[in-house]
Protein backbone atom coordinates (compact mmCIF):
# COMPACT_ATOMS: atom_id res chain seq x y z
CA UNK A 1 0.00 0.00 0.00
CA UNK A 2 1.30 3.27 -1.27
CA UNK A 3 1.19 6.44 0.95
CA UNK A 4 -0.63 9.54 -0.40
CA UNK A 5 -0.73 12.96 -0.08
CA UNK A 6 -2.68 15.37 -2.91
CA UNK A 7 -6.05 13.86 -2.84
CA UNK A 8 -9.08 16.07 -1.23
CA UNK A 9 -9.15 13.66 1.94
CA UNK A 10 -5.29 14.02 2.38
CA UNK A 11 -6.11 18.03 2.81
CA UNK A 12 -7.43 17.60 6.28
CA UNK A 13 -4.45 15.75 7.10
CA UNK A 14 -2.28 18.30 5.82
CA UNK A 15 -4.41 20.81 7.87
CA UNK A 16 -4.18 18.92 10.98
CA UNK A 17 -0.63 19.26 10.91
CA UNK A 18 0.22 22.45 9.25
CA UNK A 19 -2.71 24.34 11.89
CA UNK A 20 -1.84 22.88 15.23
CA UNK A 21 1.39 21.30 15.18
CA UNK A 22 5.16 21.96 14.62
CA UNK A 23 7.90 23.46 16.61
CA UNK A 24 6.88 25.30 19.40
CA UNK A 25 8.56 28.34 20.19
CA UNK A 26 8.64 30.38 23.58
CA UNK A 27 5.45 31.88 23.58
CA UNK A 28 7.08 35.57 24.41
CA UNK A 29 8.72 35.74 20.80
CA UNK A 30 5.51 35.07 18.74
CA UNK A 31 2.92 37.55 17.87
CA UNK A 32 -0.50 37.18 19.70
CA UNK A 33 -3.76 37.73 18.90
CA UNK A 34 -5.40 37.60 22.70
CA UNK A 35 -9.17 36.22 22.86
CA UNK A 36 -9.36 35.92 18.95
CA UNK A 37 -9.08 33.07 17.02
CA UNK A 38 -6.19 33.26 14.57
CA UNK A 39 -7.60 31.98 11.81
CA UNK A 40 -9.68 29.89 9.23
CA UNK A 41 -12.60 30.37 12.39
CA UNK A 42 -15.12 28.27 9.96
CA UNK A 43 -12.36 25.97 8.74
CA UNK A 44 -11.15 25.07 11.91
CA UNK A 45 -14.97 24.83 13.02
CA UNK A 46 -15.46 22.03 10.14
CA UNK A 47 -12.61 20.32 11.04
CA UNK A 48 -13.55 19.95 14.96
CA UNK A 49 -17.20 19.35 13.45
CA UNK A 50 -18.80 22.62 14.86
CA UNK A 51 -20.04 23.95 11.94
CA UNK A 52 -23.50 23.15 12.95
CA UNK A 53 -22.78 24.57 16.31
CA UNK A 54 -21.52 28.04 14.33
CA UNK A 55 -24.83 27.63 11.50
CA UNK A 56 -27.06 28.20 14.56
CA UNK A 57 -25.83 30.46 16.04
CA UNK A 58 -25.38 28.57 19.44
CA UNK A 59 -21.76 29.61 20.75
CA UNK A 60 -21.97 33.29 21.23
CA UNK A 61 -18.04 33.82 21.70
CA UNK A 62 -17.78 32.21 17.89
CA UNK A 63 -19.73 34.74 16.93
CA UNK A 64 -18.52 37.62 18.51
CA UNK A 65 -14.92 36.49 17.12
CA UNK A 66 -16.13 35.98 13.69
CA UNK A 67 -17.86 39.43 13.92
CA UNK A 68 -14.88 41.13 14.74
CA UNK A 69 -12.65 39.47 11.62
CA UNK A 70 -15.05 39.95 9.28
CA UNK A 71 -15.01 43.32 10.16
CA UNK A 72 -11.55 43.93 9.94
CA UNK A 73 -11.91 41.90 6.72
CA UNK A 74 -14.20 44.63 5.28
CA UNK A 75 -11.88 47.52 6.46
CA UNK A 76 -9.13 46.12 4.68
CA UNK A 77 -10.88 45.64 1.94
CA UNK A 78 -12.33 49.49 1.28
CA UNK B 1 -27.65 31.06 24.48
CA UNK B 2 -28.82 33.17 21.28
CA UNK B 3 -30.10 30.88 18.28
CA UNK B 4 -29.20 33.10 15.48
CA UNK B 5 -31.50 31.68 12.25
CA UNK B 6 -31.99 34.15 9.42
CA UNK B 7 -35.78 34.20 7.49
CA UNK B 8 -34.30 31.53 4.92
CA UNK B 9 -33.33 28.98 6.84
CA UNK B 10 -35.86 29.78 9.57
CA UNK B 11 -38.24 26.74 9.28
CA UNK B 12 -35.68 24.14 8.52
CA UNK B 13 -32.90 26.01 11.18
CA UNK B 14 -35.38 25.28 13.94
CA UNK B 15 -37.31 22.09 12.54
CA UNK B 16 -33.99 20.62 12.41
CA UNK B 17 -33.15 21.30 16.03
CA UNK B 18 -36.18 19.91 17.46
CA UNK B 19 -36.25 16.59 15.38
CA UNK B 20 -32.86 16.37 16.18
CA UNK B 21 -33.63 16.62 20.26
CA UNK B 22 -36.91 14.63 19.90
CA UNK B 23 -34.45 12.30 18.28
CA UNK B 24 -32.01 11.88 21.48
CA UNK B 25 -35.24 11.36 23.76
CA UNK B 26 -36.73 8.81 21.59
CA UNK B 27 -33.65 7.20 21.74
CA UNK B 28 -33.53 7.23 25.76
CA UNK B 29 -37.27 6.13 25.62
CA UNK B 30 -36.07 3.31 23.65
CA UNK B 31 -33.54 2.13 26.33
CA UNK B 32 -35.98 2.77 29.32
CA UNK B 33 -38.45 0.28 27.57
CA UNK B 34 -36.06 -1.93 27.03
CA UNK B 35 -35.08 -1.83 30.70
CA UNK B 36 -38.69 -2.41 31.72
CA UNK B 37 -39.70 -5.24 29.61
CA UNK B 38 -36.52 -6.93 30.55
CA UNK B 39 -37.42 -6.49 34.71
CA UNK B 40 -40.29 -7.84 34.23
CA UNK B 41 -42.93 -5.27 35.16
CA UNK B 42 -44.66 -5.25 31.99
CA UNK B 43 -46.72 -7.67 31.00
CA UNK B 44 -47.14 -8.87 26.70
CA UNK B 45 -49.85 -6.56 26.03
CA UNK B 46 -47.79 -3.75 27.51
CA UNK B 47 -44.49 -4.45 25.74
CA UNK B 48 -46.46 -4.66 22.74
CA UNK B 49 -48.64 -1.22 22.99
CA UNK B 50 -44.58 0.61 23.90
CA UNK B 51 -43.31 -1.25 21.14
CA UNK B 52 -45.36 -0.38 18.75
CA UNK B 53 -46.07 3.42 19.91
CA UNK B 54 -42.10 3.65 19.84
CA UNK B 55 -42.03 2.18 16.13
CA UNK B 56 -44.79 4.45 14.95
CA UNK B 57 -42.54 7.16 16.37
CA UNK B 58 -39.90 6.21 14.21
CA UNK B 59 -41.35 5.63 11.40
CA UNK B 60 -43.16 9.35 11.81
CA UNK B 61 -39.93 11.40 12.52
CA UNK B 62 -38.41 9.59 9.65
CA UNK B 63 -41.26 10.82 7.80
CA UNK B 64 -41.44 14.33 8.65
CA UNK B 65 -37.43 14.60 8.11
CA UNK B 66 -38.17 13.28 4.30
CA UNK B 67 -41.07 15.69 3.74
CA UNK B 68 -39.50 18.77 5.03
CA UNK B 69 -36.24 17.92 3.16
CA UNK B 70 -33.99 18.26 7.22
CA UNK B 71 -32.43 14.46 7.29
CA UNK B 72 -28.98 16.02 6.90
CA UNK B 73 -29.48 19.30 8.96
CA UNK B 74 -30.90 16.84 11.81
CA UNK B 75 -27.78 14.87 11.28
CA UNK B 76 -25.44 17.34 11.53
CA UNK B 77 -27.10 18.91 14.56
CA UNK B 78 -26.71 15.30 16.20
CA UNK B 79 -22.83 15.54 14.69
CA UNK B 80 -22.26 19.13 16.45
CA UNK B 81 -23.80 17.77 19.86
CA UNK B 82 -21.26 14.65 19.74
CA UNK B 83 -18.25 16.43 19.39
CA UNK B 84 -19.44 19.50 21.77
CA UNK B 85 -19.99 16.62 24.39
CA UNK B 86 -16.29 14.73 23.30
CA UNK B 87 -14.90 18.59 23.39
CA UNK B 88 -16.10 19.37 27.14
CA UNK B 89 -15.06 15.76 28.21
CA UNK B 90 -11.61 16.56 26.78
CA UNK B 91 -11.21 19.54 28.59
CA UNK B 92 -11.78 18.32 31.67
CA UNK B 93 -9.85 15.29 31.22
CA UNK B 94 -7.10 17.09 30.17
CA UNK B 95 -7.10 20.54 31.47
CA UNK B 96 -3.44 21.08 31.06
CA UNK B 97 -3.48 20.15 27.47
CA UNK B 98 -5.65 22.84 26.55
CA UNK B 99 -4.00 25.54 28.66
CA UNK B 100 -0.91 24.58 26.96
CA UNK B 101 -2.29 25.33 23.65
CA UNK B 102 -3.78 28.63 24.48
CA UNK B 103 -0.16 29.58 25.94
CA UNK B 104 1.10 28.87 22.71
CA UNK B 105 -0.71 30.06 20.73
CA UNK B 106 -2.15 32.95 21.93
CA UNK C 1 5.85 51.05 11.90
CA UNK C 2 7.96 49.48 9.75
CA UNK C 3 5.61 47.45 7.33
CA UNK C 4 8.02 44.51 7.27
CA UNK C 5 8.60 44.07 10.36
CA UNK C 6 7.89 40.27 10.91
CA UNK C 7 9.59 37.33 9.94
CA UNK C 8 7.38 34.58 8.73
CA UNK C 9 8.86 31.06 9.47
CA UNK C 10 8.55 27.85 7.75
CA UNK C 11 11.14 25.68 9.52
CA UNK C 12 14.82 25.08 10.46
CA UNK C 13 17.64 23.30 8.23
CA UNK C 14 21.04 22.34 8.74
CA UNK C 15 23.00 25.54 6.34
CA UNK C 16 25.39 27.73 6.68
CA UNK C 17 24.85 30.27 4.10
CA UNK C 18 21.72 32.48 3.23
CA UNK C 19 19.95 31.09 0.12
CA UNK C 20 17.25 32.65 -1.71
CA UNK C 21 14.76 30.03 -2.67
CA UNK C 22 12.14 32.15 -4.76
CA UNK C 23 8.70 34.46 -4.46
CA UNK C 24 7.14 31.05 -3.50
CA UNK C 25 5.73 32.41 0.23
CA UNK C 26 2.26 33.29 0.97
CA UNK C 27 1.04 36.26 -0.58
CA UNK C 28 4.22 35.75 -3.20
CA UNK C 29 6.94 36.62 0.05
CA UNK C 30 10.08 36.26 -1.26
CA UNK C 31 11.66 33.17 0.90
CA UNK C 32 15.45 33.04 1.83
CA UNK C 33 17.30 32.03 4.96
CA UNK C 34 18.40 33.49 7.77
CA UNK C 35 21.45 31.65 9.25
CA UNK C 36 23.59 31.24 12.39
CA UNK C 37 26.20 29.21 12.62
CA UNK C 38 24.81 26.29 11.47
CA UNK C 39 21.52 26.18 11.19
CA UNK C 40 19.46 28.53 8.87
CA UNK C 41 14.97 29.82 9.70
CA UNK C 42 13.47 29.73 6.28
CA UNK C 43 11.61 33.34 6.48
CA UNK C 44 9.83 35.65 4.50
CA UNK C 45 9.20 39.14 5.14
CA UNK C 46 5.78 39.89 6.22
CA UNK C 47 3.60 42.54 8.56
CA UNK C 48 3.89 42.02 11.84
CA UNK C 49 0.43 40.41 12.29
CA UNK C 50 -0.91 36.79 11.57
CA UNK C 51 -2.60 36.50 8.29
CA UNK C 52 -6.52 35.67 9.21
CA UNK C 53 -9.27 35.05 6.67
CA UNK C 54 -12.89 33.71 7.16
CA UNK C 55 -12.69 32.53 3.74
CA UNK C 56 -12.15 28.88 4.07
CA UNK C 57 -10.79 29.03 0.08
CA UNK C 58 -8.10 31.44 1.39
CA UNK C 59 -6.75 30.05 4.32
CA UNK C 60 -6.70 26.62 2.38
CA UNK C 61 -4.51 28.32 -0.59
CA UNK C 62 -1.81 29.76 2.81
CA UNK C 63 -1.77 26.21 3.95
CA UNK C 64 -1.05 24.51 0.82
CA UNK C 65 1.73 27.59 0.05
CA UNK C 66 2.82 27.34 3.61
CA UNK C 67 3.46 23.72 3.21
CA UNK C 68 5.33 24.01 -0.39
CA UNK C 69 7.81 26.23 1.02
CA UNK C 70 8.69 23.73 3.64
CA UNK C 71 8.89 21.07 0.56
CA UNK C 72 10.70 22.69 -1.28
CA UNK C 73 13.20 23.72 1.26
CA UNK C 74 13.16 20.29 2.37
CA UNK C 75 14.54 19.51 -1.50
CA UNK C 76 16.87 21.87 -1.96
CA UNK C 77 18.31 22.03 1.88
CA UNK C 78 17.84 18.32 3.23
CA UNK C 79 16.00 17.74 6.82
CA UNK C 80 13.50 20.26 7.72
CA UNK C 81 11.99 21.22 10.84
CA UNK C 82 8.49 22.25 10.24
CA UNK C 83 7.17 25.22 11.53
CA UNK C 84 3.38 25.56 11.95
CA UNK C 85 1.35 28.03 10.39
CA UNK C 86 1.34 31.55 11.17
CA UNK C 87 4.62 31.54 13.51
CA UNK C 88 5.70 34.97 13.22
CA UNK C 89 8.70 36.82 15.09
CA UNK C 90 8.97 40.44 15.26
CA UNK C 91 11.07 42.76 17.76
CA UNK C 92 9.94 43.45 20.61
CA UNK C 93 11.92 47.01 21.11
CA UNK C 94 13.27 49.46 18.39
CA UNK C 95 16.54 48.66 18.43
CA UNK C 96 16.39 45.11 17.56
CA UNK C 97 16.49 44.01 13.53
CA UNK C 98 14.13 41.51 12.94
CA UNK C 99 16.66 39.63 11.17
CA UNK C 100 18.69 40.07 14.77
CA UNK C 101 15.28 38.60 16.40
CA UNK C 102 15.20 35.36 14.54
CA UNK C 103 19.22 34.88 15.06
CA UNK C 104 18.91 34.98 19.08
CA UNK C 105 16.07 32.60 18.56
CA UNK C 106 18.37 30.21 16.44
CA UNK C 107 21.08 31.09 19.24
CA UNK C 108 19.11 30.29 22.06
CA UNK C 109 17.49 27.54 20.98
CA UNK C 110 20.24 25.72 18.98
CA UNK C 111 20.95 22.69 20.70
CA UNK C 112 17.34 21.80 21.26
CA UNK C 113 17.06 22.22 16.86
CA UNK C 114 20.23 20.25 16.58
CA UNK C 115 18.90 17.83 18.34
CA UNK C 116 15.75 17.37 16.71
CA UNK C 117 17.24 17.61 13.21
CA UNK C 118 19.58 14.48 14.56
CA UNK C 119 16.56 12.80 15.37
CA UNK C 120 14.81 13.47 12.50
CA UNK C 121 17.40 12.74 10.09
CA UNK C 122 16.09 10.38 7.13
CA UNK C 123 12.69 9.95 8.15
CA UNK C 124 9.15 11.06 7.65
CA UNK C 125 5.74 10.97 9.42
CA UNK C 126 2.77 9.18 7.96
CA UNK C 127 -0.49 9.54 9.09
CA UNK C 128 -2.57 5.94 9.10
CA UNK C 129 -6.60 5.69 10.21
CA UNK C 130 -8.07 2.58 10.22
CA UNK C 131 -12.08 2.59 10.44
CA UNK C 132 -14.18 -0.30 10.43
CA UNK C 133 -17.52 -0.12 8.19
CA UNK C 134 -20.39 -0.61 11.22
CA UNK C 135 -22.55 -2.20 8.74
CA UNK C 136 -20.48 -5.00 7.71
CA UNK C 137 -19.37 -5.91 11.12
CA UNK C 138 -22.74 -5.42 12.84
CA UNK C 139 -23.82 -7.76 10.56
CA UNK C 140 -20.42 -10.32 11.10
CA UNK C 141 -21.27 -9.72 14.95
CA UNK C 142 -24.70 -10.77 14.97
CA UNK C 143 -24.35 -13.86 12.51
CA UNK C 144 -21.26 -15.25 14.43
CA UNK C 145 -22.40 -14.30 17.69
CA UNK C 146 -24.30 -17.00 20.01
CA UNK C 147 -25.72 -15.06 22.32
CA UNK C 148 -27.04 -12.69 19.34
CA UNK C 149 -28.45 -15.49 17.68
CA UNK C 150 -30.36 -16.53 20.59
CA UNK C 151 -31.88 -13.33 20.60
CA UNK C 152 -32.90 -12.93 17.08
CA UNK C 153 -34.52 -16.28 17.54
CA UNK C 154 -36.66 -15.23 20.29
CA UNK C 155 -37.70 -11.88 18.58
CA UNK C 156 -38.61 -13.82 15.47
CA UNK C 157 -41.40 -15.49 17.86
CA UNK C 158 -42.97 -12.30 19.13
CA UNK C 159 -45.48 -9.61 18.14
CA UNK C 160 -44.75 -6.62 16.25
CA UNK C 161 -44.27 -4.26 18.61
CA UNK C 162 -42.78 -6.76 21.35
CA UNK C 163 -40.05 -7.58 18.45
CA UNK C 164 -39.29 -3.76 18.06
CA UNK C 165 -38.17 -3.81 21.73
CA UNK C 166 -35.94 -7.39 21.31
CA UNK C 167 -34.58 -5.38 18.06
CA UNK C 168 -32.93 -3.09 20.94
CA UNK C 169 -31.90 -5.74 22.72
CA UNK C 170 -30.08 -7.10 19.44
CA UNK C 171 -28.83 -3.57 18.60
CA UNK C 172 -27.72 -3.22 22.47
CA UNK C 173 -25.88 -6.37 22.44
CA UNK C 174 -24.16 -5.85 19.03
CA UNK C 175 -22.75 -2.91 20.26
CA UNK C 176 -20.99 -3.92 23.53
CA UNK C 177 -19.26 -6.70 21.17
CA UNK C 178 -18.01 -4.07 18.91
CA UNK C 179 -16.78 -1.98 21.96
CA UNK C 180 -15.24 -5.33 23.35
CA UNK C 181 -13.70 -5.98 20.14
CA UNK C 182 -12.54 -2.48 19.80
CA UNK C 183 -10.32 -2.37 21.92
CA UNK C 184 -8.63 -5.70 20.91
CA UNK C 185 -8.65 -4.32 17.66
CA UNK C 186 -7.09 -1.34 18.75
CA UNK C 187 -4.21 -2.86 20.74
CA UNK C 188 -3.72 -5.19 17.84
CA UNK C 189 -2.96 -2.73 14.86
CA UNK C 190 -1.77 -0.50 16.96
CA UNK C 191 1.31 -2.89 17.83
CA UNK C 192 1.48 -3.95 14.18
CA UNK C 193 2.25 -0.29 13.04
CA UNK C 194 4.35 0.70 15.72
CA UNK C 195 6.55 -2.50 14.79
CA UNK C 196 7.81 -0.37 11.64
CA UNK C 197 8.01 3.20 13.34
CA UNK C 198 10.67 4.66 15.16
CA UNK C 199 8.28 6.91 16.84
CA UNK C 200 4.26 6.98 17.36
CA UNK C 201 2.03 9.66 18.34
CA UNK C 202 -1.63 8.37 19.04
CA UNK C 203 -3.96 11.38 17.55
CA UNK C 204 -7.93 12.08 18.42
CA UNK C 205 -10.00 10.20 16.50
CA UNK C 206 -12.90 11.94 13.66
CA UNK C 207 -16.14 11.00 12.52
CA UNK C 208 -15.58 9.25 9.22
CA UNK C 209 -17.75 8.51 6.63
CA UNK C 210 -21.59 7.89 7.17
CA UNK C 211 -21.08 3.96 7.56
CA UNK C 212 -17.57 4.41 9.33
CA UNK C 213 -16.47 4.43 12.57
CA UNK C 214 -12.39 5.54 13.15
CA UNK C 215 -10.47 3.02 15.15
CA UNK C 216 -7.25 4.80 15.36
CA UNK C 217 -5.87 7.53 14.01
CA UNK C 218 -1.90 7.54 14.16
CA UNK C 219 1.38 9.68 13.23
CA UNK C 220 4.27 7.90 12.49
CA UNK C 221 7.41 8.69 11.89
CA UNK C 222 9.57 6.18 10.12
CA UNK C 223 12.76 6.06 8.31
CA UNK C 224 12.94 6.51 5.14
CA UNK C 225 13.82 2.39 4.13
CA UNK C 226 11.10 0.45 6.37
CA UNK C 227 8.37 2.89 4.58
CA UNK C 228 7.77 -0.61 2.15
CA UNK C 229 7.52 -2.56 5.30
CA UNK C 230 4.92 -0.35 6.66
CA UNK C 231 2.40 -0.46 3.48
CA UNK C 232 2.63 -4.27 3.41
CA UNK C 233 1.62 -4.29 6.72
CA UNK C 234 -1.49 -1.67 6.10
CA UNK C 235 -2.00 -3.51 2.99
CA UNK C 236 -2.58 -6.69 4.78
CA UNK C 237 -4.81 -4.50 7.48
CA UNK C 238 -7.25 -2.62 4.39
CA UNK C 239 -7.86 -6.26 3.16
CA UNK C 240 -9.46 -7.15 6.21
CA UNK C 241 -13.23 -7.60 5.50
CA UNK C 242 -15.16 -4.41 6.84
CA UNK C 243 -11.74 -2.40 7.88
CA UNK C 244 -9.95 -0.04 5.71
CA UNK C 245 -6.72 2.17 5.75
CA UNK C 246 -6.02 5.57 5.11
CA UNK C 247 -2.29 6.37 4.76
CA UNK C 248 -0.91 9.52 3.73
CA UNK C 249 2.17 11.30 3.75
CA UNK C 250 5.20 11.27 3.66
CA UNK C 251 5.06 14.91 5.71
CA UNK C 252 7.67 16.22 7.00
CA UNK C 253 7.52 15.60 10.70
CA UNK C 254 5.28 18.28 12.68
CA UNK C 255 3.92 15.97 14.75
CA UNK C 256 7.36 14.77 16.35
CA UNK C 257 9.23 18.17 16.78
CA UNK C 258 7.03 20.05 19.56
CA UNK C 259 9.36 17.88 22.23
CA UNK C 260 12.58 16.48 21.10
CA UNK C 261 12.14 12.82 20.36
CA UNK C 262 14.04 10.88 22.87
CA UNK C 263 17.38 9.69 20.75
CA UNK C 264 17.97 6.12 20.42
CA UNK C 265 20.80 4.64 21.87
CA UNK C 266 23.37 4.24 19.36
CA UNK C 267 26.54 1.62 19.76
CA UNK C 268 29.53 2.50 19.49
CA UNK C 269 31.06 1.79 15.70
Amino acid sequence: MNPTRDTHATLVDLLDRVLDKGLVLDADLIIHVAGIPLLGVKLRAALAGMETMLKYGIWQDWDEALRAIATKEYQQKR
Amino acid sequence: MAIHVDEGNLKSGVLGLVLALVEVIRDALKIQALKRMESGVLSEEECERLGKALMELDIAIEEIKEEQGITESVRAVRDGLDELVDDVINRIANPERWQEKVDVRG
Amino acid sequence: MVPCEGRYLYGVVVSRKVVRLGPIGIEGGEVYTIPYEGLSAIVHDCPAEPYQSLDEDTVKKWVKTHQNVVDEAKKQLGSIIPIGFDTILKPKDDVTSPDQVVKDWLKADYERLQTILENIRDKDEYGVQICYASRVIAKQISEESQEIRKIREEMAAKSPGTAYLYKQKVERAVKAEIERLASDWFKDFYARVKRHCDDIVVGKTRKADRNKVMLLNLSCLVARERMDNLGEELEKINNMEGFSVHFSGPWPPYSFVAKPVVPVEEEAK
